[in-house]
């Protein structure tokens, strides 16, 4: 029965472990998520979770039945979502997140991440200074009309296999490692280098004199015209794309510079650990630089020569692998996914929603900035913030009712204001849902790059803006 | 184009709409059912049309009279059906020729278990007509291409959740071929808007195509790139990544060692796959490459596209929010085109894809062809196949000599495709084309023939 199941489990889920692969599914799988909220909005979401096979969810929710949620009770939500997946096993808890933190505080310390819906701003901080404390992801979602908002609250995530689209190769051609060397001194053809004391032609001038380099090796024929020689052809086609200097990208540069990768400790994470391995390799036998990746692109050649070739490559990145292990004590399968994946490591650190809610550290550059073009989706987000402030006063969103809507917009309006005041600007106004199961997917797996930190979705002009407040 | 053309548009549709008839259902719409949809048909707001007059008729079109077609009931046709359900549209088809899989379960949620195998429309309609009251989707079990114009006229938004480029450059010369110019001028009320959403892993798009007025599928046939088919040379001698062993199996071993004997290879079937597996492994193990696994099989084969129920989500819930813009004109519609990618962080991005002077299917200018009456008809057929614009599959050509309607070349009949085979050989001149003759040329990706002008040069 086990094999069965797992065999109809590969099936179902063929079409998305072909993006997270075996272990992605494996983090999905142990995951337990809890939904606040169980409105059109979060149930929406979770469907989007408990499709591709989370382990488990616990909806947490107080309110009542209105005409036009249809059956949106925690309990009947369970349910209908429990259909969706048999795999997935769900719970249901009536009561309201701010009576839960009351009773039990630690009651939501237990999840692999929290997403809240339609949170009133003080049950979001308060929740969000616990979820914070515990080191748990916390999501939190809006939707207000056809506007969307997400905000990504974790301390910090990190990510080994972040899957970058358009990648360039990790060839070394400007520094052959010694086995390469050789590898091409088997073949008959004189070496690259001598003329430009190894250096990589830099600029288009140079590029062109390569190419035309190569185009003179071609194989001429009696007449002195040049045959079609495909893979000298391809040769001239790609070298912009494969003479790029070999040198250890920014963003892990920083990661390198960071304190956590500087102060190991017992209690440091295993990517710190391993992240300052890679640290230690490009300082002793990297020689500057992050271990082989390992891997090449196809090419015009005959078998055996590519796969001699690509030989090459694979042994040096196992070498460099087994060298940086030497440098920690984890397993082996993570090591190589570090190696091959070293160029590519992303950390992701969001600001705590104290930080963004405060006056004395709100982001005011980045809200002015944007307010400067009229078309800027931060206009939505302050309209977010002061519908949260309409709540907090009225005890109600506004334009509920028809008859409350001129009212309100008087009201509103002093909401904004009271708002930007209190941040003192002088100047001055189904698809999220879809989202946010990925982003939560991304958090749960330590695959792929989540959004940093707030994410408006405006349906009216379908556009979006992703800041960072 | 630009937002008041848009507009216009618009307006036709909603009084198009308004001149149908449409009857009463009442009886299950409790009390506040509508009030999520009534906030934006019943009040003015900003960002809504400048001809927007907010009232209570609005809600009525959506729920009486507007009749809406979703192109295919898989990933993004499930996700479309239940937002239109939930908007208020009622009146609602679905087309869709396939059946249920087992990996359709991941994301396809309005299937179970135990539907596997049955047609995704019927059990796709049964559900959201038993779960959603008052909701009438009339699946039809079928090949878009087996259903003709008097079908598609009574529709007045048709979106699109296709897995075929050719399907929906069908889909686009269908709608195209209901225009109607009168004096050289175009009807507005013959145009029906198309919305069409595809999806590939985590990245998607929208758009929004008013055929005749706005870019058509083929005026931007460029931003689908050709399919990267491996060279024979590569999988008959030179093979170097597992997937050319896998091809290597599918393309030249099958056909030969008929395995199962007369049958052509079927991705679904596991046997099938279990053996190609099999030999791509043999192969492999010849010339030292790694790699080859059943899942890399089957994705080779079946050229399978990963999919997740995220970005169906997304991709589904920004094409019926255009649905709705455009039925009741609340909103101005997408101009016209919409890029998504979750891939690092969240990506958008909106523009204006812009119509094509020359397009072969919506401008009705007749193709050039420029070829020198010495070339080969071989020629023809391959720059219409290899063509970025053009991309025909198997295109069938033929002309008016001596009053008489011939056939030049045609590959979907066998006994046409033996008789006429040996024209490819024959010149321009041979066939007795003349300067300015107008060929007429069949495709799978157009239901109406695509006219060209042969332009001898030199």
């Amino acid at each position: 029965i086990m094999a069965a199941t797992k065999a109809s489990k590969e099936q179902k889920y063929d079409r998305q472990l072909r993006l997270w692969g075996d272990h992605g599914q494996e983090a999905l799988e142990n995951a337990h998520i809890c939904l606040i909220n169980a409105t059109a909005t979060g149930t929406e979401i979770l469907k989007n979770l408990v499709l591709p096979g989370i382990g488990a969810f616990t909806i947490v929710d107080g309110h009542t039945v209105t005409g036009e949620d249809v059956g949106n009770k925690a309990q009947a939500a369970t349910e209908l979502l429990q259909e969706l997946n048999s795999d997935v096993s769900g719970n249901f808890v009536e009561e309201s997140p701010d009576k839960l933190l009351d009773n039990d505080p630690e009651f939501f310390h237990r999840f692999t991440i929290v997403i809240g819906v339609q949170l009133p701003e003080s049950t979001c901080l308060r929740l969000g200074s616990v979820l914070w404390n515990a080191s748990v992801p916390f999501l939190v979602c809006k939707t207000y009309g056809l506007l969307g908002y997400m905000r990504l609250v974790v301390q910090e995530h990190t990510v080994i296999e972040s899957h970058p689209d358009n990648a360039l190769e990790d060839l070394r051609l400007d520094q052959p490692f010694a086995e390469f060397q050789n590898h091409v001194k088997s073949y008959d053809l004189d070496s690259m280098d001598k003329k430009h004391n190894c250096r990589l032609p830099k600029n288009y001038k140079e590029k062109e004199a390569f190419r035309q380099f190569i185009r003179e090796g071609i194989l001429k024929n009696e007449n002195g015209v040049p045959e079609d020689e495909e893979n000298f052809e391809e040769a001239i086609k790609n070298v912009n794309t494969a003479l790029n200097l070999t040198k250890i990208p920014s963003t892990v540069e920083d990661l390198f510079n960071s304190e956590q990768c500087n102060s190991i400790t017992s209690q440091s994470p295993s990517f710190w650990v391993m992240l300052r391995a890679v640290k230690e390799f490009v300082h002793n036998e990297g020689n500057g630089s992050l271990p082989v990746r390992g891997t090449i692109p196809d090419m015009i050649a005959d078998s055996q020569k590519f796969i001699n070739l690509q030989n090459v490559y694979r042994e040096k990145a196992l070498q460099d692998a087994a060298a940086v292990s030497k440098h920690v004590e984890c397993l082996l399968q993570s090591v190589g996914k570090v190696c091959k994946n070293a160029s590519f490591l992303r950390v992701v650190r969001c600001r705590s929603l104290a930080e963004e809610y405060s006056v004395d550290s709100v982001n005011k550059d980045e809200i002015t900035s944007c307010m400067d073009n009229p078309d800027s989706e931060m206009v939505f987000y302050l309209m977010l913030r002061a519908v949260d402030r309409f709540y907090q006063q009225h005890s109600r969103y506004p334009g509920v009712y028809n008859y409350q809507v001129e009212e309100d917009i008087s009201k509103l309006k002093l909401s904004v204001n009271s708002l930007l005041q209190e941040y003192s600007f002088n100047n001055f106004c189904h698809y999220v849902l879809g989202s946010a199961a990925q982003e939560a997917i991304k958090i749960i797996s330590h695959q792929f790059v989540p959004f940093n930190n707030t994410f408006i979705y405006n349906a009216m002009s379908q556009t979006s803006a992703t800041l960072q407040l | 184009m630009h937002d008041g053309a848009i507009q216009q548009i618009s307006m036709c549709c909603v009084s198009r709409m308004a001149v149908d008839g449409g009857h009463r259902d009442g009886g299950c719409d409790w009390d506040g059912r509508w009030n999520h949809v009534r906030k934006f048909l019943e009040r003015p707001g900003p960002f809504t049309h400048p001809d927007f007059e907010p009232s209570t008729e609005s809600l009525q079109f959506l729920l009486e009279t507007c009749k809406i077609l979703v192109i295919g009931a898989g990933g993004l046709g499930c996700e479309l059906l239940k937002n239109l359900a939930l908007s208020g549209f009622r009146l609602i088809h679905v087309v869709d020729m396939d059946i249920i899989d087992v990996s359709n379960l991941n994301r396809q949620f309005l299937f179970r278990p135990k539907d596997v195998g049955r047609p995704k429309a019927e059990v796709a309609a049964d559900f959201i007509n038993s779960r959603i009251p008052g909701c009438k989707v009339v699946p039809h079990f079928k090949k878009i291409q087996d259903l003709d114009e008097s079908f598609y006229r009574q529709f007045h938004i048709i979106v699109c959740g296709l897995d075929s480029i050719i399907a929906r450059r069908w889909m686009n010369g269908m709608l195209i071929s209901l225009l109607s110019y009168e004096d050289g001028v175009l009807d507005p009320s013959s145009i029906i808007p198309l919305i069409d959403g595809g999806v590939e892993g985590f990245k998607g798009n929208t758009r929004v195509i008013l055929p005749g007025m706005t870019a058509c599928i083929d005026c931007t046939l460029e931003l689908y790139p050709p399919q990267i088919n491996f060279p024979m040379c590569t999988i008959a001698s030179m093979p170097r990544l597992p997937e050319h062993c896998i091809e290597y199996a599918r393309i030249l071993q099958w056909p030969k060692e008929k395995p199962f004997g007369d049958t052509s290879l079927d991705g679904d079937n596991p046997q099938h796959i279990q053996w190609v597996f099999e030999r791509s492994q043999e192969r492999a193990a010849e010339f030292n490459i790694t790699g080859v696994t059943y899942r890399l099989t089957q994705g080779v084969v079946k050229r399978i596209i990963p999919a997740v129920a995220s970005t169906n989500a997304v991709i589904a819930a920004a094409c019926a929010t255009e649905v709705f813009k455009i039925a009741t004109s609340a909103y101005i519609p997408l101009n016209n085109y919409l890029v998504f990618n979750d891939v690092d962080g969240l990506y958008t991005y909106t523009f204006e894809a812009e119509r094509k002077e020359n397009c072969s299917a919506c401008s009705q200018v007749p193709q050039d062809l420029q070829f020198p009456p010495s070339a080969k008809l071989q020629e023809i057929l391959e720059y219409l196949t290899e063509n970025a614009s053009l991309q025909m599959k198997s295109p069938a050509i033929t002309t008016t000599l001596e009053g008489k309607n011939k056939t030049l070349y045609l590959q979907s009949v066998k006994s046409i495709e033996e008789r006429t085979r040996p024209n490819l050989c024959k010149t321009l001149k041979e066939l007795g084309l003349s300067d300015g003759q107008e060929l007429a040329v069949a495709d799978v990706t157009t239901p109406q023939t695509v006219l060209f002008k042969l332009n001898f040069t030199a």
